[in-house]
C-alpha cells in the first residue's frame, strides 16, 4: 500500500453543524450552533462549564434530541469514531484489569475468556502508544487518574478511527501522559484523521489546534487559534453574560 | 467513494413507534394463533323438554336423582342375578334410597313408589312444593344408562306411554347432566 492510498484511507470526515438547538426539559442547552470542522484538521472547542461542550459532542454521538441538521462528510468507506470521554465512572474495588477493560471495550468475545487474538495485537499497540503496556494486568481501579486516562486513550484508537472526539484528555493527563498525548495528537493530524477536541487548557490549544470554537451556549467565535485566543474574546467567553454581539466580528 | 451522514436527533420518537410496531406485531401473531388454534368453549345446551340436574333442581330432587342413580346400580345387578325387576318393597326392604322410607325420604316430598308394567319405577311426590315426581325408566338393555324423567305439577297422572313423545306432552322434563367449562366457573344463566 502506498503512502497516498494509506493517507486517503485514513482521511476523517468533514463535519457540518447547521443551526443546531437543544433543549432539555426547559432548559435551553445549545441555541443555534452552526460551524463546520474541516477534514483532517484538529479542532478544538473551548467554553465555560455548563456551556454545552459535552452536550455538543453527545449530539454529534447521536445521542441527543436535537434540532438542526448535523452532517458527516466521510471521504473514504472507513467510517469509524472513537470516542475518549471525560472520566469513567466505575467502582475502585472492581476486580478488572487494564486488559479485561480493553477486552470488554475492543471485542466481541466476553473479557472474562481473556484477549481475542484478533484484536491482540491492535491492543498491544495502543497500550504501547500510551505507554501503559507495563501495567495492562493492574486493576483499573489501583490506577491513577491520569494513568486511566491513558488506557481511555488507547481504547479509543482500537479500531483504527477516522473521526476522534475527545472530552477534555488532558485534565486528568500528568505531564508525561500530556507528552504521550501531544504524540498522538501529532499522529492523528498526519494521518488525516479528524479530531474534535474538548478542551480547557488554551495554551494547550493554542499549540496544538488548527481552529478553535468558543462554545457557550451560542457559538461566540471560531476561528485559528492565533486570532481567536484574545484576551478580549477570552473575557467574553468566560464572562457570565457572553457578550456575543460585540464579538461576533 | 464519500458518503455524507445525518446525525438523526436521539429521541423517544421512532423508538416508540418501533415499540408500538412490535407490540402490535406481537398481538396479531397471538390473535392469529388463538384463531387457528383456539378450541370454542362448547357450552351444552339443553332441549327445551329437559332440565339440568346441576342447577335446575331443588336440594331435595337433587337428593332423590342422585339416590336414584345409585339405586339404578342395584335394580340392574338385581335384575341379573333373579332375573325380574325387584319389587318395590323388596327395594324397600334392603333399604335402598329413595325407595325405602325414613326420615329424608319424608323430608324429600315422601314420594310414593310403584312399579309401572312397562318398565319403570314411578315416584308421586307427597309435596309437590318440595320436590317434583320422579320417573326411572329402565331401558330394555343392561349396559344403557338409567332415564329419570321429573314432573313438578301435582297431577302426576300415572304415564300410559313411555316413549319420550308422549312424556313431553304429558308434561314430563328429562334431568340430565352434562360436563362443561360450567362446572368449574360459576356462572349463571
Amino acid at each position: 500500500m502506498t503512502a497516498a492510498a494509506n493517507l486517503s484511507v485514513a482521511m476523517g470526515p468533514r463535519i457540518e453543524f447547521a443551526s443546531i438547538d437543544l433543549t432539555l426539559g426547559r432548559t435551553s442547552i445549545l441555541e443555534q450552533v452552526s460551524f463546520s470542522v474541516a477534514a483532517g484538521s484538529v479542532h478544538a472547542i473551548v467554553g465555560p462549564n455548563g456551556g454545552g461542550k459535552s452536550s455538543l459532542i453527545k449530539t454529534l454521538l447521536g445521542q441527543m434530541p436535537h434540532q438542526g441538521q448535523l452532517t458527516l462528510h466521510w471521504p473514504g468507506e472507513h467510517e469509524v469514531i472513537g470516542y475518549v470521554p471525560q472520566a469513567l465512572e466505575f467502582d475502585r474495588g472492581l476486580p478488572m484489569t487494564v486488559d479485561d477493560f480493553m477486552a470488554a471495550m475492543c471485542q466481541r468475545r466476553p473479557a472474562f475468556l481473556g484477549l481475542s487474538r484478533r484484536v491482540q495485537p491492535a491492543i498491544d499497540a495502543a497500550l504501547a502508544r500510551v505507554g501503559m503496556l507495563d501495567k495492562r494486568k493492574r486493576r483499573m481501579g489501583a490506577l491513577s487518574g491520569g494513568e486511566r486516562q491513558r488506557v481511555l486513550l488507547a481504547q479509543g484508537l482500537i479500531p483504527e478511527p477516522q473521526l476522534l472526539v475527545l472530552d477534555e484528555p488532558m485534565s486528568a493527563l500528568d505531564e508525561a501522559g500530556i507528552q504521550v498525548f501531544e504524540q498522538l495528537l501529532h499522529r492523528w493530524r498526519q494521518s488525516g484523521i479528524t479530531v474534535l477536541w474538548i478542551e480547557h487548557d488554551l495554551e494547550a490549544v493554542l499549540r496544538l489546534a488548527d481552529r478553535v470554537t468558543g462554545l457557550s451556549r451560542k457559538v461566540l467565535f471560531d476561528a485559528p487559534p492565533a486570532q481567536a485566543l484574545t484576551p478580549e474574546r477570552l473575557l467574553g467567553l468566560f464572562s457570565v453574560h457572553p457578550r456575543s454581539e460585540s464579538l461576533a466580528r | 467513494m464519500s458518503r455524507a451522514q445525518v446525525i438523526r436527533p436521539a429521541g423517544a420518537g421512532h423508538e416508540t413507534l418501533y415499540v408500538l410496531l412490535t407490540a402490535l406485531l406481537i398481538l396479531a401473531l397471538a390473535a392469529t394463533v388463538v384463531t387457528l388454534r383456539g378450541e370454542r368453549e362448547d357450552e351444552v345446551s339443553i332441549e327445551s323438554h329437559q332440565i339440568d340436574a346441576r342447577r335446575d333442581l331443588t336440594a331435595a330432587e337433587q337428593g332423590v336423582f342422585t339416590d336414584l342413580l345409585v339405586a339404578f346400580d342395584e335394580i340392574r345387578q338385581l335384575r341379573e342375578e333373579s332375573g325380574s325387576m325387584p319389587e318395590v318393597a323388596s327395594l324397600a326392604e334392603e333399604g335402598l334410597p329413595p325407595f325405602v322410607s325414613d326420615a329424608s325420604s319424608v323430608s324429600r316430598g315422601g314420594h310414593q313408589w310403584q312399579w309401572l308394567a312397562a318398565g319403570a319405577y314411578l315416584g308421586r311426590s307427597q309435596d309437590s312444593a318440595v320436590a317434583g315426581s320422579f320417573l326411572l325408566i329402565v331401558p330394555a338393555q343392561a349396559d344403557e344408562r338409567a332415564d329419570v324423567w321429573l314432573r313438578r305439577d301435582t297431577a302426576a297422572v300415572v304415564p300410559d306411554d313411555l316413549q319420550p313423545v308422549a312424556l313431553i306432552a304429558a308434561g314430563w322434563q328429562q334431568v340430565v347432566s352434562h360436563y362443561d367449562a360450567g362446572v368449574t366457573r360459576q356462572h349463571r344463566h
